[in-house]
């Protein structure tokens, strides 16, 4: 199996600014791969350097094996559904949909019979005669989505797609996009600051930080194994233990992670003060604060939750511990 | 019908306006019989350069003087042809106007201007006898202003070019090699307004004596048409028609135009600014401007519009104007009793003598010499030279 | 202690906004009823003077207006000369707004795509810097370079543009013996006056038209010919109209450059002038007045059916 896209030391810098400083990345034939990491860390320029809005400072880009760092956007078969969607407000949304196979010159019975196939498939089917100006945030959504794939692209890009909806119907379209993403067979890539959305959408995702990957792996590797602090910071609601801490805690002296889930409150234990409580539901979240440190822990439903400010010991399996290394 | 105007305005004024409304109606009745005491002020629509207090050159000023004798502060509106004047006396709220003859008669019909009587002017008998009766401004035997000045539409030319002065118009009408070899196309202009049709019947009068053309403000149809065809001709040889005399001015400087119908004024001008330029009357004769201060007929200030006739027979006005403008002074003496600069040597060349060679500027009218409704009437003089300009 | 429910009032203005608040209509009203007055007494009025002067006539000799409802005014726009007038202003405006146009686009285009910070201001500086100095000065001026011994001849001869020159001089339609006093020169004197208001309405159509419609339009295939034509052009329209609708109306009614630029051939505004200033003819002026209005109704009649205005 070919890669979809490929990073060979990539690097694009605006000025002084290293926006991606050196950048190697595969990401699968097939694959559902997210680009996660706070705003300015890079990951957005990757994807447009992949579209061909922007152009490498140096290193190659190669899309299915082909380098194409002379290739105008046009001429890439890659499609972007983009964060603003940039629907177009005076065309129709048939037309709208239509516009990549007008712009290659199929005729107009047969694009606009594509396009409401495409339509349907975003369930959208009797929308074609509105304009985009008419829809809802959603809706715009599935236009955009549906204006992309008509063009039957090999890799399909992402940018924060789903940024701008409410909660609920980011969850419904989050299993849509996956089902799409199963039933075309085609290579998505998608950019997010959520690490809930990559977590729960990607096959694979690379962490972004700085210009450079911190991390690159399956969601259960990313969460359960980060190898920095950044990633562990970033992706959970990790604890993060400084050296000192981590030895206190009964590991050697190393940065370290621990997911609050696996802390339980003890009778006994290294000790700490009690500054937030939460109730989540299925139990409530515990915050001591240890020294310099604060330290989340899982009190399950049904157990005695302790009051702000007073002392808590803390327990978990010494495994439970991640090291990071000394730095 | 201004009549009708002052009842309209009657019928809106309340009664604590009657006193200004009784002053407004009298002068259209009939003509003054006394000079009062001065209103303190005069305003005047006047052709650039007429009416000077010495802001131009300090040495032509003649309002000063006026303004002090009687203390009517003079205000001057400026017009650039006769039918703006008219238009600016149809409007009001002007005293007096310098009217060359196409325009005089025009207001004399319109009842925008009112009688004068010659009496309360005592330098009237000084005037040039072949004026005082002059017809563009006495009308059933009543006289309607005071001369003022006069002279001729004057062919301007460049001495570079023109060796010798040229003697006849054809320089500006007919398609021609110049003496330096080049040809006139582009490098001659004309006046731009309708009265420039009659140098053209002056042209044809000459040249063409079977169209029996006996003045060139009374045209039949043929002539009238004969005269059109000709201005044509003239429209393919002209680059830009000319109206300001500054933009004249500046086009004889920077456009290489090298001869053009002008006035004295620009030549004037010209020569002073070491420009290669002169004037002559070529042996067609030319036409001429004679120019009338009339009095408004709702004029608010009548008695200082008095006292200026007066001042503009008797003062240096008369001298240095014709002087200042090229022109001669509608008062003979003023050549020569040494009231200002002017000289007789300086009469004579600014055309004295050549005053039956001048046609003077009337309105053409359709009941002329030649019949009832013979000849073409201004109104299509106008319209007709505007088709010409625009190249139909 | 516990902080009141209601805060005290403090003063006047606390007043009148709580009685704006409370009537949001008063508001409104105050704000709109002077405009309104201005518009309808002095705007619309002296349109509705202009009108009923159009209906008289004038007396051809005296040159006094006669107040009787005729349609003979009218009837003299169809004369030969004066129909010339109104079919040379409209040609020239039609000139005058697309060659602004297609002037103004790339100007406007860079203004709104690329010039950021610094730039941007050197940008307004540059478009605006022309509008600050006297219309009339620069209407001289131009009058000047035009010139037979002007200095666009002057270089058109040193670098060899002379005899091209001197052959679009020799056009029958647009030339003449030197630019100042052709067709041609008041043509590119529009041109320059008008172009800010082409480029200024164009610019800020242009800024609204989001980066990543254009990277939408490419992303699926199009080439830059094909997105100008399909997303920038539809999209920058009502900049350009609203541009268009300056030169073209500015150029139909403007009496001072073909006073002072040209071969003395009437256009409709310095017909207007001269009506109304010189000869007095006002009821003819009013008419030839109304000429203008009438086209620009149509113009932006076919504006809108363009869909001009769909994406506002």
């Amino acid at each position: 199996m070919t890669a979809a896209v490929q990073f060979q030391s990539v690097t694009r810098h605006f000025g002084p600014i290293r926006a991606v400083d050196g950048v190697d990345l595969t990401i699968a034939e097939g694959a559902f791969f997210a680009m996660l990491g706070p705003s300015g860390s890079g990951k957005t320029t990757c994807l447009r350097l992949i579209s061909g809005f922007e152009k490498p400072t140096g290193g190659t880009i190669l899309i299915h094996g082909q380098d194409v760092s002379d290739v105008p956007p046009n001429r890439r078969n890659v499609n972007t559904v983009f964060q603003d969607y940039a629907l177009f407000p005076h065309m129709s949304v048939r037309d709208n949909v239509a516009y990549g196979l007008m712009v290659k010159g199929v005729d107009k019975r047969a694009r606009l019979d594509k396009a409401e196939e495409l339509l349907s498939l975003v369930k959208l089917p009797s929308y074609g005669d509105r304009k985009p100006g008419q829809l809802s945030g959603g809706q715009r959504q599935r236009v955009a989505l549906a204006r992309a794939l008509i063009n039957e692209p090999r890799v399909l890009l992402l940018d924060e797609p789903l940024g701008a909806l409410d909660l609920k119907l980011r969850e419904a379209m989050q299993d849509e996009l996956k089902a799409l993403q199963k039933r075309l067979g085609i290579t998505f890539v998608f950019v997010t600051h959520d690490q809930h959305e990559a977590l729960s959408m990607a096959d694979s995702l690379a962490v972004f930080n700085d210009g450079k990957i911190a991390q690159i792996g399956t969601p259960e590797d990313i969460y359960a194994r980060p190898q920095t602090r950044f990633v562990a910071d970033f992706v959970g609601s990790s604890n993060v233990l400084p050296p000192a801490l981590t030895k206190a805690l009964g590991g050697p002296a190393e940065w370290a992670s621990l997911r609050p889930e696996v802390v339980r409150l003890a009778p006994s234990g290294p000790k700490g003060t009690v500054t937030a409580v939460r109730y989540l539901g299925s139990g409530s979240r515990v915050v001591l604060r240890m020294g310099d440190t604060e330290i989340a822990a899982f009190v399950p439903a049904g157990e005695a939750v302790p009051e702000q400010g007073t002392e808590a010991a803390i327990s978990f399996a010494p495994s439970a511990l991640h090291l990071m290394g000394q730095v | 019908m201004t009549m009708n105007r002052q009842m309209q305005r009657a019928a809106t004024l309340s009664l604590a306006a009657l006193a200004s409304l009784t002053t407004a109606l009298t002068p259209a009745f009939a003509q003054m019989t006394e000079v009062g005491p001065g209103e303190g002020a005069l305003s005047i629509v006047a052709w650039a350069g007429y009416v000077e207090r010495g802001e131009t050159d300090k040495a032509f000023d003649w309002v000063t003087g006026f303004e002090q004798k009687t203390g009517c502060m003079v205000s001057v509106k400026t017009a650039n042809t006769s039918d703006e004047m008219v238009a600016l006396m149809n409007e009001g709220g002007f005293d007096l106007v310098t009217a060359s003859g196409d325009a005089s008669l025009r207001l004399v019909a319109g009842g925008k201007v009112q009688e004068i009587n010659p009496a309360l002017v005592p330098s009237w008998s000084t005037i040039d006898p072949r004026l005082q009766d002059a017809p563009w401004h006495t009308v059933d035997g009543k006289h309607y202003g005071v001369p003022y000045m006069w002279g001729p539409n004057v062919l301007m030319y460049n001495t570079n070019v023109f060796k010798e002065a040229p003697t006849s118009w054809n320089v500006v009408f007919e398609k021609m090699d110049l003496p330096d070899g080049k040809t006139n196309e582009g490098r001659v202009q004309a006046y731009d307004g309708p009265i420039h049709i009659a140098d053209a019947a002056q042209y044809l009068m000459f040249h063409k004596p079977e169209l029996g053309i006996t003045s060139p403000y009374e045209l039949n149809e043929d002539q009238y048409k004969a005269a059109l065809d000709l201005l044509r001709v003239q429209r393919t040889l002209t680059s830009r028609y000319w109206h300001d005399a500054f933009i004249q001015i500046d086009d004889f400087k920077n456009e290489g135009v090298v001869a053009s119908g002008s006035w004295p004024f620009q030549v004037g001008l010209l020569k002073a600014d070491n420009q290669p330029v002169a004037s002559t009357i070529p042996q067609e004769g030319a036409t001429g401007w004679a120019d009338t201060t009339m009095l408004h007929v709702d004029s608010e200030h009548p008695n200082c519009a008095y006292m200026w006739f007066e001042h503009q027979l008797s003062s240096n006005l008369q001298a240095d104007l014709s002087v200042w403008f090229g022109a001669v002074p509608s008062v003979p003496a003023a050549c020569t009793d040494g009231r200002g600069m002017q000289t007789a040597e300086g009469c004579t060349a600014n055309g004295l003598d050549d005053f039956e060679k001048i046609r003077f500027w009337k309105t053409p009218v359709a009941n002329c010499s030649q019949g009832e409704g013979a000849c073409v009437p201004y109104y299509r003089w106008v319209s007709d030279y505007i088709g010409v300009i625009g190249g139909r | 202690m516990t902080s009141p429910a209601i805060l005290p009032e403090r003063g006047m203005g606390d007043r009148i906004s709580a009685a704006f608040w409370r009537r949001p209509r008063l508001l409104l009203i105050l704000l709109l009823t002077p405009p309104v007055l201005w518009l309808g007494i002095v705007y619309l009025g002296s349109l509705a003077a202009l009108l009923l002067q159009s209906f008289y006539s004038i007396d051809e000799f005296s040159g006094v207006v006669k107040q009787e409802f005729t349609l003979k005014t009218y009837a003299e726009l169809f004369r030969a000369q004066n129909l010339d007038i109104i079919l040379r202003t409209l040609l020239m405006a039609i000139l005058v707004t697309l060659t602004s146009a297609v002037i103004a686009f790339p100007i406007a285009y860079f203004a709104a795509r690329f010039a950021k910070g610094r730039w941007k201001a050197v940008f307004y500086l540059g478009v605006m810097l022309p509008l600050w100095s006297s219309y009339l000065v620069k209407v001289y001026a131009w009058k000047l370079i035009l010139a037979r011994e002007g200095i666009l001849t002057w270089i058109a001869d040193h670098v060899g543009g002379g005899p091209l020159l001197a052959r679009a001089l020799d056009e029958q339609w647009f030339g003449g013996s030197s630019l100042s006093t052709s067709p041609l020169g008041t043509f590119i004197v529009f041109v320059y006056i008008w172009m800010p208001y082409m480029i200024l309405p164009m610019q800020a159509a242009l800024e609204r038209v989001p980066v990543s419609m254009l990277e939408a339009s490419s992303d699926l295939g199009a080439s830059r010919a094909q997105t100008f034509r399909t997303v920038v052009f539809p999209l920058a329209l009502p900049g350009i109209i609203a541009g268009s609708i300056f030169t073209f109306s500015l150029t139909l009614g403007d009496y001072i450059i073909p006073q002072i630029i040209g071969n003395s051939a009437r256009f409709i505004g310095l017909a207007v002038y001269q009506f109304q200033g010189t000869a007095g003819n006002v009821p003819l002026a009013a008419a030839f007045a109304m000429v203008p209005i009438l086209i620009m109704l149509v113009y932006l009649w076919i504006a809108k059916r363009m869909g001009a205005f769909d994406a506002l």
